[in-house]
């Protein structure tokens, strides 16, 4: 079970990444959780040319009702 | 013998069949006259050379009321309807097409693009009558009139009457339309339930909308062909075919022109149950494939499937009982191109009659499945086309270049890639009717007919592993020739609504004998026998399938649930445990007179011989030299073994590798299918 | 039938010769395969409207169903969606997660031939616990060839709630209903009658659960023995590379449709009318594209609530593709490649993205509309052409259960509707005045069905004059339903759009907003002809002290909240019902006169409102509209 979060609104926390973009170089590579086609990722991206720059297959946050 | 007449008035030809009691006479195809129909009609018979003295009976094929709502070319129409319900015509049935349109959010029903009838035409009545029959408002006859006065003033010239539940309570709209007709007894007045006496307001409304919209335009067509003829020395009763096979008066097909929207096609599933009959193949698919589409039909032990509706566009429907056709849009016209991702499509864009396909050198550039025909070697590229016109093998060539050079392939190898793709197109269309339904298709044989079904049939049915194909011997003009086939009748609709119960069930068919009884003296037909229908669903589902009956049962429960639960397992493959609901019974008084006609007999006593040959691809493969037969040359009972190919008047039968084809006494052509 | 004769634009096609050597199959046959697994998908659909007994499947077409490819890591196949069935969008993508993440808890190697799983858990990639997962795999010589899988709304799945739809009154997970974690419909080919226990004990649908469950195993079998058929025609490796090359197909389509929206970094916002404790909730989307590649941002929404305010993470992202799908020009064959370009971030703990223990069955119909709303609205920005005015916005229901003691034998019933609405105004042309959002495509029950079925009478379903969102191209008008129960009956009800209009783009405007209003005991007026009294607002804004209707601007007037459960209807009572108008496109000053008038004289605008937004004088106001 999870806490209903304190805040009004939700953001997916970004976790900044110090190196520039190897595609297009702006410095805008952030790590964060993304669901693409097969599932949940944990990404390390460009969010100004959406350059993937790694990818991990994580488990969904919510994992399972029983837990 | 008294001729009897069949005309078949299609979009490019009209054919006309000719019977001499039980024989073919003759048969001709004369090109359609558009906006002079009768002219073309009477151009049709004077080709076949008949003299109107000896004819005893005309039977019609028309597609004037359907190309009318098409078109949108018929009636100035006005709608009077319950209060509450003004806007049905703009929201239809709710959903958007499945193919094209899921979901588009630009999307607009045709209705809304193509009113045929416009809000401001859409007048509501005080009056309102519940399920149970209790009258909730009574009819405001006076508010009534005054927007009827409205509708007249801004220039409407039929007024469709559509009620609440009305197929069961008629009162209102029946009361609604005499004060109509008598104070305005010069328009034309429709009712929603004595067009379509059936639940479902939303397609009981839109029938009756429908035939408004055609009436005043039958009303002349009727009018200007029975005069023509008469004039022609034509004296002989002109009937036309409805769309379930049955055969109507010009003032029936007058009141009711939605029951003749699909009398064209319909005529070629009365030849398809003809044929089933005569060689003893209980279960056949009928394949018509034209130049736009292909139509598919479905005789499963002799008889013919029907349907509740005919869809004409998304949700522009009749709901009436049809003969059951699904149509796709795969044809010789056709046009083959590639969309953004690559992908092949044949059709649904059509390159019609103008400019046509490209090998009719009119001016057409894309590559249809009649140009890929030619390049394939399929059609005589010596031989005009549907007998008017020579092919223009360059240009057909040429636009298959042109699209295989974006794939980096050859005209030849993309014509037969697309050749292949309307086959399985095809082929699909067949499985919705037969293994989607539970039926297995190697029961059914297949028979082609139609300007390009000969073919591609063999190919058609080794992909569905279908034993044989059946191309008739006046597969050019077959519709004109199954209208022959076809018998007057007079049906009567009883509302039920309620799940069956022993009392129930025999209380309705008690109804059913009475009605019968009823109909069978006033139908005015000389010999009849009855046929009785039941309408009905399991309980919970929601849409109703035909059942036979046979309201002299004794024990009417269980009759009604054998009979319906082999109808549901004839049309879908299972039956259910649930009750059944019935929604409404009819009783059917149908002309006993036999209309068996055989085609003629072919007179060669030898065997014929090739009459030349041209290198064919079949299937993907090359062949050299194919022998090219004359049908008229060959003998009763003459076997040709594939590849061949076999050629009419009217069309061209492709027979596959280690096919066998048997020609039979009247120039039918059976083939055993090789196996796939 | 148009002619087309320019010549074909450009495509990405492969070229024969490429078809081969990637896929190992000529293009012939890739083509005619691609083709038939569309057909195979829309004829396992078939089997459902046909044989089911339900009438959200029969009718409603509330389901998917549809083929996955095998595990095959060489040709990058991982059981993806190959080909979903028409039954209803909102549940094409989502087997990539409902069922693959089934599959993976049962475990591939655990599947025999004839086997049918089923599952319905939200918290495991679903929506919510009345959607039944099943899959049935397809083997070929013993090798497992992929899933045919379905997903099917099921009428009731027990619970406190008839129907499972109760805002208010699901607190959370554990009030919903019963929730099946994998487990055996069918093994090798036998039913496994506990199973289907579970839905005859615990469901008030036990003769339509025990015949529909089998419906589902039905249809599911066409898939697997029409695969079958491919594959024995073809061979397996012909089948696999048909596959993947289906796959790249879509991919393809979708990267071209993507190429053509400029690149950019475009917003929208949107409100939920209420929480649980009604105050609205802020709902907002980023959506980034560069190239080929987009992604679709749900940051800054409004966290989870109780009671029904959340919805899962996999409707969340199944109707973000939706939105995006519903923008292109152009339709795409729904399958993993169409799907891959995407990538969604789903907040954990926002309302897109429910944590355990929240309840999301209501949740999933109020938040799946409003993702799609979201996306469309913030690529509506990209370029005129590829905008689209706002839509009725949702999946609305009303409901009355009660018991219909008019007869001798009193019988219980439970009647539900889903009203439907306007589409917005776009570049070619005005919105659509009725339609399903694109989460569904129903074909619409019959009102004289219903009302031989239920205690009700439906006295209007009409457009409303007024109502739609003026533009160049205006959107749709309200569609307001007036229903009178004819016995004392229990409601539920859930609309949209009741707090706020909807948008209009580039200098459209808005449509109306929606609401519910009673008119106590209208029906016996109606009957007589006379005006309906003034009404309570039962959604929307009220003036507190007399519950009467009143403006929105108005500072004392109460928002009363728009999804609730449990609210009492008496007989004879009049329930009016009105969607929101849907949002114009293009300034309305630009609006061609000519329509102008026609919507006059077809009421849709009147007169003064002709002049007042559009400026076109037709004469002064008119109660007839002119010829």
């Amino acid at each position: 079970m999870f806490p209903q979060p304190t805040e009004p609104t939700v953001a997916e926390p970004l976790e900044a990444v110090d190196s520039d973009c190897p595609t297009c170089g702006a410095a805008a590579v952030f790590a964060y959780r993304v669901v693409d086609y097969r599932g949940w990722l944990r990404v390390t991206k460009c969010r100004s040319c959406l350059h993937v720059l790694d990818s991990r297959r994580i488990r969904p946050p919510s994992r399972s009702g029983v837990a | 013998m008294p001729l009897r007449i069949g005309i078949d008035t299609g979009g490019t030809f009209t054919d006309l069949v000719v019977a001499d009691g039980d024989r073919v006479h003759a048969a001709v195809k004369s090109l359609t006259t558009h906006g002079d129909l009768p002219r073309g009609t009477l151009n049709a018979l004077a080709k076949a050379g008949v003299d109107g003295g000896e004819v005893e009976r005309v039977v019609h094929g028309t597609t004037v009321a359907l190309n009318a709502i098409l078109t949108r070319r018929g009636a100035e129409v006005g709608l009077v309807t319950t209060m509450g319900y003004r806007d049905l015509l703009d929201m239809g049935r709710a959903w958007r097409p499945w193919e094209d349109a899921l979901i588009d959010p630009r999307w607009r029903r045709p209705h809304e693009l193509r009113p045929i009838i416009e809000r401001h035409r859409r007048r509501t009545v005080p009056e309102r009558v519940r399920a149970d029959g209790e009258t909730v408002v009574a009819l405001d006859e006076d508010h009534l009139l005054a927007e009827v006065e409205k509708l007249v003033a801004d220039g409407c010239e039929s007024i469709a009457i559509c009620f609440m539940h009305s197929y069961k309570h008629p009162g209102h709209e029946q009361r609604a339309a005499a004060l109509v007709r008598e104070r305005f007894p010069q328009l034309s007045v429709s009712t929603s339930a004595d067009i379509a006496p059936f639940p479902r307001e939303y397609s009981r409304f839109c029938t009756c909308v429908l035939n408004a919209y055609a009436q005043p335009l039958m009303d002349t067509y009727t009018a200007e062909l029975e005069a023509r003829l008469k004039e022609s020395g034509y004296t002989a009763p002109l009937m036309f075919m409805t769309n379930d096979g049955g055969l109507i008066a010009p003032e029936q097909a007058t009141a009711r022109p939605v029951t003749t929207l699909n009398s064209g096609p319909v005529g070629g599933v009365m030849g398809a149950e003809m044929y089933a009959r005569r060689l003893g193949i209980p279960n056949l698919v009928g394949f018509d494939m034209g130049g736009t589409s292909t139509d598919v039909a479905v005789v499963a032990d002799g008889r013919a499937s029907t349907e509740r509706e005919l869809e004409l566009e998304h949700d522009l429907i009749a709901g009436i009982p049809v003969l059951e056709i699904h149509s796709i849009g795969a044809g010789g016209g056709s046009i083959a191109s590639l969309d953004a991702a690559g992908g092949l499509n044949v059709g649904p864009e059509s390159a019609g009659s103008n400019p046509g396909p490209a090998c009719y050198g009119h001016g057409g550039t894309l590559p249809t499945v009649t140009d890929a025909f030619l390049l394939l070697g399929m059609l005589d590229p010596k031989v005009a086309l549907g007998g008017e016109i020579p092919p223009d093998v360059d240009a057909a060539e040429r636009a298959y270049a042109a699209l295989g050079d974006q794939l980096g392939t050859t005209a030849g190898d993309l014509a037969k890639a697309v050749t292949e793709v309307a086959i399985h197109n095809m082929a699909e269309a067949v499985r919705q009717l037969t293994v989607y339904r539970g039926s297995d298709p190697r029961e059914f044989a297949l028979l082609a007919y139609g300007a390009a079904g000969p073919l591609v049939a063999t190919q058609v049915a080794r992909t569905l592993h279908m034993p044989r194909v059946v191309i008739p011997a006046l597969a050019g003009v077959f519709s004109a020739f199954g209208l022959l086939g076809a018998k007057v009748f007079e049906e009567e609709v009883i509302p039920v609504m309620q799940t069956a119960t022993d009392e129930l069930a025999a209380e309705v068919f008690g109804r059913l004998r009475e009605a019968g009884a009823r109909l069978g003296t006033s139908a005015g037909l000389a010999d009849v026998h009855l046929e009785f229908r039941l309408d009905g669903m399991y309980a919970g589902q929601r849409s109703e399938l035909e059942a036979l009956v046979d309201p002299t049962h004794a024990d009417p429960l269980a009759h009604i649930r054998e009979m319906f639960d082999a109808a549901h397992r004839r049309q879908f493959g299972y039956t259910l445990p649930a009750d059944v609901f019935i929604s409404t019974v009819r009783v059917r008084a149908v002309e006993a007179a036999a209309h068996e006609v055989l085609p003629t007999e072919l007179s060669a006593r030898e065997e014929g011989r090739p009459k030349g040959a041209r290198d064919i691809v079949i299937g993907g493969d090359p062949h050299e030299a194919v022998p090219v037969y004359e049908v008229a040359a060959l003998a009763p009972g003459q076997r040709i073994a594939g590849p061949a190919v076999v050629e009419a008047s009217s069309y061209t039968a492709v027979i596959g590798d280690g096919d066998v084809a048997e020609i039979n006494s009247v120039g039918d052509i059976l083939v055993d299918v090789r196996e796939a | 039938m148009t002619v087309q004769q320019e010549s074909t634009r450009t495509t990405a096609a492969l070229s024969a010769q490429e078809v081969q050597a990637r896929y190992g199959i000529d293009l012939t046959a890739a083509e005619v395969l691609r083709h038939a697994l569309r057909y195979i998908a829309l004829q396992m659909q078939q089997k459902v409207n046909a044989a089911a007994l339900s009438p959200l499947l029969s009718e409603m077409n509330d389901f998917g169903i549809g083929l996955l490819a095998p595990r095959d890591e060489a040709r990058d196949l991982d059981f993806d969606a190959i080909a979903m069935s028409t039954g209803a969008p909102a549940h094409f993508v989502i087997n990539q997660y409902y069922a693959r993440t089934a599959i993976e808890h049962w475990g591939a190697e655990n599947f025999e031939p004839g086997d049918v799983v089923i599952y319905n858990d939200p918290y495991r990639g679903g929506s919510h616990v009345n959607d039944i997962g099943a899959v049935m795999p397809i083997f070929h010589d013993g090798r497992l060839l992929g899933f045919a899988a379905s997903i099917t709304h099921w009428l009731d799945i027990g619970g406190p709630i008839p129907t499972g739809f109760g805002p208010g009154l699901q607190r959370d997970v554990f009030a919903e209903g019963i929730r099946l974690s994998p487990r055996l419909l069918y093994k090798r080919g036998e039913l496994v009658e506990e199973t289907v226990e579970l839905f005859t004990v615990q469901t008030r649908i036990p003769e339509m659960s025990a015949n529909d469950l089998q419906v589902i195993k039905a249809a599911l079998q066409v898939g697997v023995d029409m695969v079958g058929h491919y594959v024995e025609r073809y061979g397996v490796d012909a089948y696999l590379g048909a596959v993947e090359y289906t796959l790249d197909y879509s991919e393809r389509a979708v990267r071209q449709a993507l190429l053509e929206i400029p690149d950019g970094t475009y917003e929208a916002e949107d409100h939920l009318d209420n929480d649980s404790a009604g105050e609205p909730m802020l709902l907002k989307c980023t959506v980034r594209k560069y190239g080929s590649e987009i992604e679709i941002d749900f940051s800054g929404s409004a966290r989870e609530d109780w009671n029904g305010y959340a919805c899962q993470w996999s409707d969340t992202v199944s109707a973000a593709h939706l939105g995006l799908q519903a923008i292109f020009l152009d339709s795409v064959p729904p399958n993993a490649g169409a799907y891959r370009p995407v990538h969604v971030v789903a907040p954990p703990g926002s309302c897109f993205h429910a944590l355990p223990p929240m309840s999301t069955n209501s949740g999933h119909l109020f938040f799946l509309v409003k993702s799609t709303t979201l996306v469309k609205m913030a690529l509506s920005k990209a370029h005129p052409r590829f905008a689209v005015g706002e839509n009725y916005d949702d999946i609305c229901i009303i409901s009355f259960s009660g018991v219909d003691n008019r007869s001798a034998t009193p019988s219980p019933f439970v009647f539900i509707r889903f009203p439907l609405g306007p589409f917005g105004g776009h570049a070619l042309g005005d919105g659509c005045s009725y339609m399903p959002i694109e989460e569904g495509n129903a074909v619409e029950t019959s009102i004289e069905f219903e009302e031989e079925a239920f205690p009700l009478l439906f006295l209007e379903r009409e457009f409303v004059t007024d109502t739609a969102g003026a533009g160049k191209h205006r959107g749709g008008p309200a569609t307001r339903v007036l229903l009178a129960p004819l016995v004392d009956a229990e409601s539920t009800y859930q609309l949209e759009q009741c707090r706020f209009p909807t948008k209009g783009e580039f200098g459209g405007g808005g449509g109306s907003m929606a609401s519910i209003r009673l008119h106590e005991g209208g029906l016996a007026r109606w009957s007589r002809g006379e005006e309906l009294a003034e009404p309570q607002v039962v959604a929307g804004f009220a003036d507190p002290a007399d519950g009467s209707p009143a403006d929105p601007d108005d500072e004392r007037a109460e928002f009363r909240i728009s999804k609730l459960a449990g609210v009492r209807f008496a007989a004879g009572d009049v329930v009016a019902f009105q969607v929101a108008g849907a949002g114009g496109y293009g300034p309305a000053d630009q609006r061609d006169p000519e329509a102008v008038r026609r919507d006059v004289r077809n009421e849709i605008v009147s007169a003064a409102a002709a002049n007042r937004l559009y400026g076109v004088d037709l004469g002064g106001p008119t109660s007839e509209g002119e010829a």
